[in-house]
């Protein structure tokens, strides 16, 4: 039951993207279309249930003073071991998600994760927060992603959706589409619980 | 003193191993990537000369295989039955994002038999989409003589349209086509192949 609370706790309550604000530069990077958001999202959980899995079983080994390096390295061994092992027996995949790979060295949530919960909590309990964070990031990714490739191609996933006579809005798949989107995503959800509160 | 030793040998522990883990999934990895990557360039090659069987690379005259948009790095001669069918050019142009990887395929009849992007870093959906078919396949059959140019409005007989939003790239990709067929037309076309 505890561990349904972690996973649900990384969906709603503390959702990376929308509470947490973390992970803001692949964030806005790759959600020109929905199916890179789905993409990212998900090699980011992989990653991301791992990396809190290793960070809680060495714990008690990581000295705290150098426990952030600690867990760079952590994190980087993961990521460039799944980069090579995609490349090797996933051509197909590698290919739509290769270049999102290491990119997710460098996002906060794993080192965040890692520091606020993995190096605190039971191995079981840092892998239900990994998973929950995981779905709560790929599912925010697909719904910018969706937004943003609705308004700027009138497409989702790759389908025609938008009537012929739509006129995508070609700076929705820009980056300024990223920050217009995400901001009144961000108040949007911010009025809508703010009255629930 | 000792507890600075401490730390760094713990520190030194979890790179090592990581290090180890590392060298290890290179060695399992690396024949499995190289092979991958030939696959992709073979099938690049198959993809733009279909009716080929087999292909064997060309040697390259260095000063007509660049120019300061695109360079051609591979050229093979495409057979069947023994007897050359076309020629396929691997080339990398200056795209948006930066390097861009076009494979290009002609055949004995001057035409363009097909274009493929291979490797390349333009915009998500912008730049991207010169990847896509109804970009790409407006080259198949266009004539080698002159240069193809590209436009924002209906194509016409020596045009490309260009995706909208996305010159640069579809200018990268159209500057690869017509370097190869300037290469076609000047040496190989004349026997200098061999």
């Amino acid at each position: 039951m505890k561990l349904l609370k972690i996973i649900k706790n990384g969906i709603i309550t503390e959702n990376p993207t929308f509470r947490l604000v973390l992970g803001m530069c692949p964030t806005l990077a790759v959600t020109t279309a929905a199916a890179n958001g789905i993409g990212m999202g998900l090699a980011t959980a992989f990653v991301l249930i791992f990396s809190n899995l290793v960070v809680s079983l060495l714990k008690d080994f990581i000295p705290k003073q150098v426990r952030i390096p600690a867990y760079i390295v952590i994190a980087a061994t993961f990521v460039t071991v799944v980069d090579m092992i995609m490349e090797a027996y996933f051509p197909v995949l590698y290919k739509s998600l290769g270049l999102f790979i290491p990119l997710i060295v460098v996002n906060c949530i794993i080192l965040g994760r890692a520091e606020a919960f993995a190096s605190k909590n039971t191995p079981l309990a840092s892998v239900a927060d990994g998973i929950g964070m995981g779905i709560g990031f790929t599912l925010s990714l697909t719904l910018l992603g969706i937004i943003r490739e609705l308004l700027g191609a009138g497409t989702i996933f790759g389908v025609k959706v938008m009537p012929q006579a739509f006129n995508p809005a070609v700076i929705m798949i820009l980056p300024p589409g990223a920050f217009i989107t995400l901001g009144l995503l961000l108040g949007l959800l911010n009025k809508l619980t703010a009255k629930t509160e | 003193m000792s507890d600075i030793l401490k730390i760094g040998l713990k520190l030194f522990i979890i790179t090592a191993i990581a290090a180890m883990v590392l060298g290890i999934t290179n060695l399992a990895t690396q024949g499995p990537i190289e092979q991958q990557r030939i696959n992709t360039t073979n099938l690049a090659k198959q993809t733009v000369l279909p009716q080929a069987e087999e292909f064997s690379q060309v040697d390259m005259v260095a000063e007509s295989a660049e120019n300061d948009k695109a360079k051609i790095v591979e050229i093979s001669a495409g057979m069947k039955d023994s007897e050359i069918v076309g020629y396929t050019f691997k080339l990398i142009a200056n795209g948006y994002g930066g390097d861009l990887e076009v494979t290009v395929g002609i055949n004995m009849n001057n035409k363009i038999e097909g274009v493929q992007i291979g490797e390349h870093s333009e915009t998500p959906g912008l730049g991207a989409k010169i990847v896509e078919g109804s970009f790409t396949e407006q080259f198949n059959g266009k004539d080698i003589e002159n240069p193809l140019s590209l436009t924002k409005n209906t194509p016409g007989d020596q045009e490309v349209q260009a995706i909208s939003g996305a010159t640069v790239s579809s200018d990268a990709v159209n500057n690869g086509v017509n370097l190869a067929a300037q290469y076609y037309r000047d040496i190989l076309r004349n026997g200098g192949g061999k």
